[in-house]
């Protein structure tokens, strides 16, 4: 099937998404990661995400639309987050979609991707929790015990 | 004279009105596809669901509106932010041979398909060659 981009701007705009994404790399990981930031991606795309915390947990938001549970790869090991998957264009999926459609205009992207996130100290792995709704992969990442902010009160002898 | 006046009165609240609440929008990625029944618009809208999902139709402009989530609603401070802040917008105009009054629209998983019936006028028809 004959796929024609016409978007002039739409090739500006992919080379913006890699070059926010390595620029925010180099500016705001440690250095150690930024040193090697250049392999933390892999696949045809990276999914954007944002990431948030308090004094209990990360959580992280990850635009993932149109993949199911199924094709998404989750892992976590002391304090690296990974994300990999698949998005599949839907002829593949759905037989019934494809049935005589010619596309006209296609930005979407597809393909698989690999992310892999440095979170700024380990986390508990074993109580991890991932949802998926709307198309965005909600996980919550708790603090260990040891690296939560402690209150330590001086006392005046 | 007045009315000048009362032109650039409007047009300076409007100005300042617009520096108070800036408005930002997110244009989706979007797919068109085509058959000879209808027109498919595939939009990817992560973080929208059902109820903030506004679509109009008027003067002949299809326009799409999508709310999502307040960036970060409960004040967590932030250690990455890639995602754009702000609402999916997109317009399409739509011409005569596509009939706005039957536009189907599904979401599902962060996706948003409409699809556009065309008029009966405009679907290709077979035309029969009578014996002469």
């Amino acid at each position: 099937m004959a796929v024609r981009r016409y978007d002039p701007f739409d090739l500006l705009e992919r080379m913006s998404d890699v070059f926010e994404r390595d620029l925010s790399d180099w500016f705001y990981l440690p250095e150690t990661v930024a040193q090697n930031a250049w392999g933390l991606y892999e696949g045809d795309w990276s999914p954007r995400l944002d990431m948030f915390e308090d004094n209990e947990a990360y959580f992280v938001k990850i635009d993932v639309p149109g993949i199911d549970s199924k094709d998404i790869d989750l892992s976590v090991r002391n304090d690296v987050l990974t994300i990999k998957g698949e998005r599949k264009p839907e002829e593949k999926g759905d037989a019934s979609r494809k049935k005589g459609r010619q596309y006209s205009r296609e930005e979407r992207i597809y393909g698989s991707f690999h992310r892999t996130v440095p979170l700024p100290l380990p986390v508990d792995a074993e109580h991890v929790d991932a949802r998926l709704q709307d198309g965005v992969l909600y996980i919550t990442l708790p603090k260990r015990e040891e690296t939560k902010p402690k209150k330590i009160t001086v006392n005046v002898s | 004279m007045a009315e000048k006046r009362e032109i650039q009165k409007r047009n300076s609240s409007e100005v300042s009105a617009r520096k108070e609440k800036p408005v930002s929008y997110i244009r989706p990625r979007t797919s068109i596809l085509e058959n000879p029944e209808s027109v498919v618009i595939v939009m990817d809208v992560p973080g929208v669901n059902k109820d903030h999902l506004d679509i109009n139709f008027n003067r002949g402009e299809l326009t799409v509106i999508g709310n999502r989530e307040p960036w970060n609603g409960d004040k967590l401070k932030p250690c990455y932010c890639e995602r754009a802040e702000g609402s999916y917008r997109r317009v399409f105009t739509l011409d005569d041979t596509l009939d706005p009054r039957k536009i189907d629209a599904k979401l599902n998983q962060g996706m948003l398909e409409l699809v556009i019936p065309k008029v009966e006028a405009a679907k290709p028809r077979k035309i029969e060659i009578k014996a002469g």
